[in-house]
């Protein structure tokens, strides 16, 4: 019974081994084609203008070998990419195709052919279901992503302007916004009026999002139905590791993932235009058409500015300048410039448009309304806007044609000119003459800055207040004056000889003295003093120098100021004296 | 190193000296460019064309009191009298003694031609002529008077209080307080702070906006003193009263406002 079993077992391995042998090489063997979003998920349905991926894999590493899918030439193959990989010594091919359909419905793509080994192995078909929302056969992810595109209307006539709104939304601190791409171009419509990215936040689904938005302007160049492409964002996405070595993988792995999303696609169907007499200038919501001429009164051949002043909201980027009808004959006109000037009205803009006109005629004019049409996207009808009639009084002008009479009869200039005084004299004018020689640069001379101003101001302030405090601690700080003691001895002993005053060396010693000790005068004797030269180390025969010194100058204070020729050898002692004082007190 | 310049050293003071008389010979073509715009637009004037001599004075870069009050005249004789007298306001500002003469007589002309008078009461005329004379010299001019004399008076005053010298104090604060008085009347007078009213329907509202109820009417090229700007409203205040008006009713005598708007 035991080696039935056993043989029995042996049987059956060696079956499904064969199995697996066959079925391997089947599989490895077919030509297989499948749908994949953007994101290499399997695709379930398809969204109109978003693209996908066909991919198709077959053996061999032949990749000169390029397949043939039926059904491909019915839709819009935006780029093509080729792979080979190799598994176990077998060498697969893989082809991938970007593929975007724009009208929805459905589609059969397939089958595939390529040649294999010298034949042609054939793919299956693959049905593509083309919606309004792209779904996917995934699992149902938990969202850290989204990319939205909206437009504010979809039906709409050639030219008109639509808001759109291209909107990131991602996971807060997991997910960080890069860029948004556009996949590929719109011929035909022009995108306009760019601004952004806005960020801000928003809730969708019940979970909070940081978002990054985009905003801009669709205007359609042709009527008929067009398929705004899908966009796309690059992001990345913060990575949580659970590896317990992620405190050394942070070195060396990085820890956020890039990646890429794509919006839906946008479908526009667009009216064109009602059929008009007259051509329409414009696609909007126009309020004002105003048209003024500065001055109004000018010469012959003189130029006036002609102001169009064009008030509202469209396509006034794709606007050309209005052409002036009905102007007199006589008149020469062109075009000066165009700007954008800044309305008062929320959410309009106004377009100026200046041309010069030069009267060829003197007299009374008047120059005719002009005529804006345009298309109202309100009531959707044509409509047109007029300006009121300008009158202009043009004045004849003595030096158009009289240029020889000029020429001949000098004193009949309008201006002589006075070269000496300076000045123009008008003949025929009821103003002071011009000023020819005066400034006609402004001289500029900016003033001191605040912060200079205030810092010069307050040096001099600065510098009194330090006076002020340097006398006082010299009065008043014990250690202050102390180590000024010598240099207020020779101060005072320079000021008192240059009054000649013998009598004030006494005392100047005995503050040198008190300030060095930290005493009063009162204390101070000389016993005391030489005591503490005797302590200081002042050998005995310099100690008796200094009293037989010190004695002349009490007899000098209380007895008078003694012989006269001494009075040189005294200040020189006393200069000595504090010298040698410096180093023993 | 020698006791000469190296070789080095040379070149590189040859091009310093050389760079310093490029620029400024390129500033000399620079200013001859200006003069030969104003010489052009004076041409002009002198042909009659006005609207080309407007055009050659406006394409000069920081034009002068000649340059202003020629534009004023060129204003005049295109009818646009309220910018004329505008621009022979801004003529005021660096003119010498004779042209203040030429501006007052031009100023009579306008504002006969647009049949009101020109302020000419005793208080006018003084505020004019002490505006004009503080005005005249530049505020960086009053502002190192005073700070010569406030270092001056920091050194001099304690010398003087030791010497007990009284009268040489007070002269020495009395000045200092004069020049303080005439740099702060300067800052006062400030061009800035100055607009003419330009369009003849302006009003004065009783606050910034359009929805504020009307106060009074204000005179076509009345010269009004800046109290505030909020957005595009000014609050100004002039011979009807104080109140808000549009910034586009008035200009600024200050030119470097008229550009910042």
């Amino acid at each position: 019974m035991r080696k039935l079993f056993v043989k029995f077992m042996q049987y059956c391995s060696c079956i499904v081994f064969a199995l697996l042998l066959f079925f391997n090489n089947k599989a490895v063997a077919a030509v297989d084609i499948v749908l994949k979003t953007m994101d290499e998920r399997p695709l379930k349905q398809a969204a109109a203008g978003q693209s996908f991926l066909l991919v198709l894999t077959a053996p061999g590493d032949d990749t000169r070998e390029r397949p043939t899918i039926k059904g491909l030439q019915n839709v819009r193959v935006e780029s093509t990419n080729t792979m080979l990989l190799l598994v176990n010594n077998r060498a697969r091919r893989t082809y991938k195709y970007r593929v975007r359909i724009d009208k929805p419905g459905e589609y059969i793509l397939g089958p595939a052919e390529i040649t294999v080994d010298g034949h042609i192995e054939r793919s299956k078909t693959v049905k593509v279901n083309v919606g309004e929302r792209q779904e996917t056969a995934a699992r149902n992810e938990s969202r850290k992503a989204l990319l939205r595109f909206t437009a504010e209307k979809s039906h709409v006539v050639v030219g008109e302007k639509i808001r759109c709104k291209l909107t990131f939304y991602g996971v807060p601190d997991v997910v960080f916004f890069e860029r948004f791409i556009r996949t590929a171009p719109c011929d035909r419509c022009s995108i306009t009026g760019q601004e952004g990215p806005f960020t801000g936040a928003a809730v969708d689904d019940g979970i909070t999002f940081e978002t990054v938005e985009l905003h801009f302007d669709i205007i359609p160049n042709e009527s008929g139905r067009i398929v705004i492409p899908a966009y796309m964002a690059e992001y990345s996405v913060f990575q949580d590791s659970d590896d317990s070595l992620s405190a050394f993988s942070f070195f060396f792995r990085q820890r956020r993932e890039r990646s890429k999303i794509y919006s839906n696609a946008c479908t526009l169907h667009v009216d064109p235009l009602p059929v008009n007499e007259s051509e329409v200038d414009a696609v909007g919501s126009f309020i004002r058409f105003h048209a003024d001429i500065k001055p109004s009164v000018a010469k012959v051949g003189e130029g006036m500015v002609l102001t169009l002043e064009l008030e509202g909201d469209g396509n006034l980027d794709a606007i050309d300048v209005p052409e002036l009808k009905n102007i007199p004959e006589r008149a020469r006109w062109y075009e000066s410039k165009q700007y954008v000037a800044d309305s008062k009205r929320p959410g309009m803009q106004k377009r100026c448009y200046e041309y010069i006109i030069q009267m060829m005629d003197s007299g009374e004019f008047e120059l005719a309304p002009q005529e804006f049409i345009y298309f109202d996207i309100k009531s959707r009808t044509v409509q047109t806007l007029q300006t009121t009639p300008l009158h202009i009084t043009i004045q004849k002008n003595p030096h158009i044609g009289l240029k020889d009479e000029l020429v001949e009869h000098d004193d009949q200039l309008p201006v002589q000119m006075d070269a000496d005084a300076g000045q123009a004299t008008n003949v025929s004018d009821d103003l002071a003459p011009l000023h020819l020689n005066g400034w006609f640069n402004a001289r500029q001379r900016s003033p001191i800055a605040p912060s200079v101003f205030l810092l010069l101001f307050l040096m001099p302030l600065a510098w009194l207040l330090f006076k002020v405090v340097r006398l006082y601690r010299l009065h008043h700080s014990p250690y202050f004056i102390r180590s000024n003691a010598f240099r207020t001895a020779r101060k005072e002993l320079a000021h008192a000889r240059a009054e000649d005053n013998t009598r004030a060396l006494h005392a100047i010693f005995l503050c040198l003295y008190a300030a060095r000790l930290s005493v009063h005068k009162a204390v101070l004797s000389q016993e005391y003093i030489t005591h503490y030269l005797q302590k200081s180390g002042l050998q005995k025969e310099k100690i008796n120098e200094w009293n037989d010194f010190f004695n002349q100058l009490g007899e000098r204070l209380f007895f008078g100021q003694g012989n006269k020729s001494n009075d040189t050898s005294i200040w020189e002692q006393a200069e000595l004296w504090i010298k040698e004082l410096e180093s023993v007190i | 190193m020698g006791a000469g310049r190296t070789m080095d050293q040379r070149v590189r003071i040859g091009y310093l000296v050389g760079s310093f008389f490029v620029v400024a010979a390129m500033q000399f073509c620079f200013a001859g460019s200006q003069e030969e715009l104003f010489l052009r637009g004076n041409k002009h004037y002198q042909d009659g064309n006005y609207a080309q001599a407007l055009e050659s004075y406006e394409a000069i870069k920081r034009p002068g009191s000649a340059c202003w009050y020629n534009m004023g005249n060129c204003l005049y004789h295109t009818e646009r009298y309220v910018d004329a007298i505008l621009y022979w306001r801004r003529a005021e500002h660096g003119a010498r003694c004779g042209e203040y003469q030429h501006i007052d007589h031009n100023y009579l002309q306008a504002y006969e031609k647009l049949s009101k008078e020109y302020p000419n009461g005793t208080s006018c005329v003084m505020r004019r002529f002490f505006r004009r004379t503080i005005n005249g010299i530049s505020l960086c001019v009053w502002q190192m008077i005073f700070l010569l004399l406030w270092l001056a008076a920091c050194i001099a005053l304690p010398i003087f209080a030791r010497a007990r010298s009284w009268w040489k104090i007070i002269i020495l604060l009395l000045t200092l307080l004069s020049v303080t008085v005439c740099m702060l009347c300067h800052v006062h007078f400030q061009e800035q702070n100055y607009v003419i009213v330009t369009q003849a329907d302006a009003e004065l509202r009783a606050g910034p906006g359009e929805d504020f109820a009307v106060v009074d009417p204000v005179g076509l090229a009345e010269e009004c003193r800046v109290k505030t700007v909020q957005d595009e409203w000014l609050k100004i205040k002039c011979l009807s009263g104080i109140g808000w008006i549009q910034l586009t009713d008035v200009g600024f005598v200050d030119p470097e406002m008229n550009k910042n708007e």
